[in-house]
């Protein structure tokens, strides 16, 4: 049965009014899931959203919902990108295990297609995001765990085949379906590759640059989705491992992740003022604050700065990169 | 209020500060609005005012020294950033003395780390030079220069004074902050600025924070194995304290006498009794301590000596590489032995 006009009406209102709460609903467990998997060292790219009203309006009207503001669960969404597809399960493990976000419902794509079916495989979670002050229920955010493929796959099919301004040919419909056997190619083949990288672990953190280069993206995507330069990170990233090395320091994936979570909203404050998305983004002096590595140098720049300093200077990295980092830490070196 | 890291400037006001004449009142060039903030202007003022907050010392209101305060707990409690920052400029042209230059006083309202602050510094006119590479009239690529006399707050610049306050827990009580001023020698902060503009005072009597600083540095020196190292990093403390610089830095004092390999550590356990601000120098309390540097041995022996005689070689301490003794050498001329306390054998 279709809500009633006014069942309809009172309930865009109402979602109008409440958008803000989903807004910050989403971007909460946006901040948990991106604390979780960072901390396990999975690399994940994340976002979040509210509904727009359109999208909702038009929702209730195309759904047969009694009560709309009750049945629609992904009022607020947030979405976690992964490289590879084992990481998917990998994600939901480690929400259940945390167990800070409830999950009371999940839908598995991948199980509901049959063996001669093809079509979108991802995992959705609708789980419970954090409660606020005034909350009069429990708000649930809908997670939506894919590939990259995945979601390359999915947001074109569904602005071509879901929303198209003018209908489209069965046969044109049919050239989009069949590219999501190339998704489930690409994955597998993905995978198969990455599966011999090598898998960032706190003990060899120390020892290993690109063990590190896994770590700091993880962390860093909590901020900001930007992959910076490969090249530019091993560089830095050696001189980062041997100052943890001469510290003596050990798990540093601990280390960096309590780091993190303790100077948070400057970090934030921080990747807005200087990132990727900045104004300062274009200035070269700048360039590291583009980098996910950026997240290490503040962490020694605050623990090791001296022995961080020697090891950036033994390998002649220019002290202008530098500066413009610790700046904002409370190192005092002579830069 | 420790080390800034996350600083935002929001608004920022500049006044034209007049360099005063006396016994004559001199009015300010007062702005009648705020300066537009480019997103690149605004981030290079909060790295330099960032920056230069690594050398602020503690200051907290005394009562009854200056209306600056009351002007802003107003601005904290509705006041226009214009109106409050024009009482400022007016405050700073009168308390300033006579050989003060001129310059600019900028106000600033910002948050650091979340927590909102203001800003108030005086910024003094710096000269330069600027290179531009262009045509010619014969149409020749050349770099053409200019001279500028009214650049402020460059890189590396140490002509400004800065005054730093986040709201408190009580917007309506005392305030307190950093003041930085690293124009005069030594980096002594000009008392007119800190007490007859600020109106404010130390926060920690400076020969209390000196004692905790030696203490903190000697307990450290005490734990190290090397007598090598002790001898040496002792000089240097006493040194530091001795020395014509009006503060005290833990970071600064790594820098520039620890072994590259001992800074950090010594920084983390400075920190766990020393603030990461610098603390204003007073030597009352340790006066007795920076004569000459003890040494003494297990078997009951003791050396005084003065830290130069172990600067310039007189006095060398090293390890034994066969034994875990230590070899302490004196080479000079004896010029008197003498008996002197009560034997103590060794325990």
């Amino acid at each position: 049965m279709t809500a009633s006009k006014d069942v309809a009406d009172a309930a865009i209102a109402r979602f109008a009014t409440e958008r803000p709460r989903y807004e910050r609903a989403g971007k909460a467990v946006e901040e948990v899931v991106g604390e979780i998997v960072a901390r396990a060292g999975v690399d994940a790219t994340l976002s979040s959203r509210a509904k727009e009203v359109d999208s909702f309006r038009a929702k209730i009207v195309t759904k047969a919902y009694d009560d709309p503001s009750a049945q629609m669960t992904d009022k607020a969404g947030a979405r976690a990108l992964v490289y590879r597809a084992g990481e998917v399960d990998v994600i939901y493990q480690l929400i259940e295990q945390d167990g800070r976000l409830e999950i009371w419902n999940v839908t598995d794509k991948r199980a509901q297609l049959g063996v001669e079916q093809l079509g979108y495989s991802g995992l959705h979670l609708d789980l419970y995001a954090p409660p606020e002050e005034g909350d009069t229920g429990r708000i649930t955010c809908e997670l939506q765990i894919r590939t990259f493929a995945q979601d390359a796959w999915s947001v074109v099919s569904h602005k071509v085949l879901y929303k198209p301004p003018v209908e489209l040919p069965d046969r044109d419909k049919r050239a989009i379906m069949r590219l999501v056997a190339l998704v489930e190619v690409f994955d597998e083949e993905v995978d198969r590759v990455m599966v011999k990288l090598p898998v960032p672990s706190a003990a060899a953190a120390a020892d290993h640059a690109p063990d590190l280069l896994g770590l700091v993206r993880a962390q860093y995507a909590r901020f900001e989705d930007n992959a910076g330069n490969v090249e530019l990170s091993r560089a830095i990233l050696a001189v980062v491992a041997a100052a943890i090395d001469a510290d003596g320091a050990t798990d540093y994936l601990t280390t960096l992740n309590d780091f993190v979570d303790q100077t948070r909203d400057t970090l934030r404050a921080l990747y807005d003022d200087y990132g990727p998305r900045s104004a300062m983004a274009t200035s070269s002096d700048y360039v590291l604050w583009s980098q996910p590595e950026s997240v290490a140098l503040l962490e020694c720049l605050e623990h090791r700065p001296h022995k961080l300093l020697d090891a950036w200077r033994a390998v002649g990295l220019p002290d202008a990169w530098l500066q413009p980092i610790a700046a904002h830490t409370s190192a005092e070196l002579d830069l | 209020m420790g080390v800034v890291r996350a600083l935002r400037i929001d608004a920022v006001i500049l006044h034209g500060i007049q360099k005063r004449t006396r016994g004559e009142e001199v009015e300010p060039d007062l702005s009648d609005a705020a300066s537009d903030l480019s997103p690149r202007i605004r981030v290079f003022l909060q790295e330099q005012v960032a920056q230069a907050l690594k050398h602020g010392r503690q200051i907290v209101e005394e009562p009854g020294f200056s209306e600056v305060p009351d002007v802003l707990r107003g601005f904290w409690d509705g006041e226009s950033l214009l109106d409050s920052s024009r009482v400022l400029a007016r405050r700073l042209q009168s308390s300033q003395p006579t050989q003060s230059p001129e310059g600019l006083l900028m106000v600033a309202d910002a948050t650091a780390d979340g927590q909102r602050v203001f800003v108030i510094a005086k910024l003094e006119h710096e000269k330069g030079a600027q290179a531009k590479r262009e045509p010619d009239e014969q149409g020749r690529l050349v770099y053409s220069m200019n001279f500028l006399d009214d650049l402020f707050f460059t890189t590396g610049s140490k002509v400004y004074k800065i005054g730093f306050f986040p709201i408190g827990d009580d917007p309506a009580g005392p305030i307190s902050g950093l003041v930085v001023d690293r124009q005069a020698a030594g980096h002594a902060v000009a008392r007119y600025f800190r007490e007859n503009y600020l109106g404010c005072v130390w926060r920690e009597r400076p020969e209390l924070a000196t004692e905790r600083f030696m203490n903190t540095v000697q307990d450290w020196i005490d734990a190290l194995d090397d007598p090598e190292k002790r001898a040496r990093y002792q000089v240097a403390l006493i040194s530091e304290l001795q020395n014509q610089h009006t503060g005290l830095s833990v970071g600064t004092f790594a820098a520039q006498n620890l072994d590259a390999d001992d800074r950090d550590d010594f920084q983390r356990h400075a920190r766990q009794t020393l603030p990461a601000t610098e603390i204003p120098k007073d030597v009352e309390l340790v006066r007795a301590r920076l004569a000459n540097v003890r040494i003494d041995t297990r078997s009951g022996t003791i050396l005084m000596a003065p830290p130069e005689s172990m600067r310039d070689g007189t006095v060398t301490v090293e390890q034994d590489p066969d034994d875990e003794k230590s070899r302490i050498t004196v080479h000079d001329e004896i010029s008197g032995t003498s008996g002197t306390g009560t034997y103590k054998p060794p325990a």
